[in-house]
């Protein structure tokens, strides 16, 4: 039987991608700007909460609804899954 | 990248026109990642068998940072366009739903209908079974 290690929950909670590499964090990283990462998490959970609330009130059907949040969080997440083995393991990530 | 494949079969159910454009550019970017990354000027490093000694130096590496997030932001403003279109469409009001956008829209976002669907809306489940 496999042992979990509670590092490895841990560290499977915390992993949230490399931040710079995608949508408006990688602007920043371009325009050589730090961006807060509470502003850009802001940005997010504002954006997803608005996309939701919107959908709600609109009743829509599922797929345009379900369309609707996933191209929010899209275009509004600042960290992004590709795969950077190196700066994952940097950060502490599950291989 | 399986955030770029989250999408597809919800683009293909609702919006099919704008799902296949997007699936055309996502492939363009994977299959110019796939040949060019990480940038070590070794076209196909990442896809033979023993990489240059410089592929394990550059992945990662500032250039790579930096041609990669230039490539994938062609593929996330295109996202940032179809997510304006669609919050557009959700938030107009009915006097504009007669616009060119809207009307593409609904015809994008109405395609996996059947036409049977479309041509007899008020068809209920008792009238099928009776009909079958």
């Amino acid at each position: 039987m496999a042992v979990l290690r509670f590092s490895t929950v841990t560290g499977v909670l915390r992993y949230r991608g490399a931040a710079g590499w995608w949508g408006l964090s990688s602007i920043a990283y371009l325009g050589g700007v730090a961006a807060p990462s509470n502003l850009l998490s802001a940005i997010f959970f504002a954006a997803m909460a608005a996309a939701a609330l919107l959908l709600i009130a609109k009743r829509t059907e599922a797929a345009r609804g379900a369309l609707l949040l996933l191209l929010t969080f899209l275009c509004h997440s600042a960290r992004f899954r590709f795969a950077v083995p190196h700066l994952d393991r940097a950060a502490g990530a599950p291989r | 990248m399986q955030y770029l494949i989250w999408i597809v079969p919800l683009a293909l159910l609702a919006d099919q026109r704008r799902g296949l454009t997007y699936s055309l550019l996502a492939g363009l970017m994977i299959a110019f990642e796939v040949l060019a990354r990480p940038y070590t000027g070794y076209v196909g490093d990442m896809v033979r068998g023993l990489p240059h000694p410089g592929y394990a130096r550059a992945y990662g590496g500032a250039a790579d940072h930096l041609y990669t997030a230039i490539d994938r932001l062609v593929l996330w403003s295109f996202f940032c366009w179809w997510w304006l279109v669609t919050l557009i469409s959700y938030c107009a009001p009915q006097s504009l739903i007669g616009t060119r956008s809207s009307r593409s829209f609904r015809r994008c976002g109405s395609s996996f209908k059947s036409r049977r669907t479309r041509a007899k809306p008020h068809r209920r489940m008792s009238d099928w079974i009776e009909f079958r």
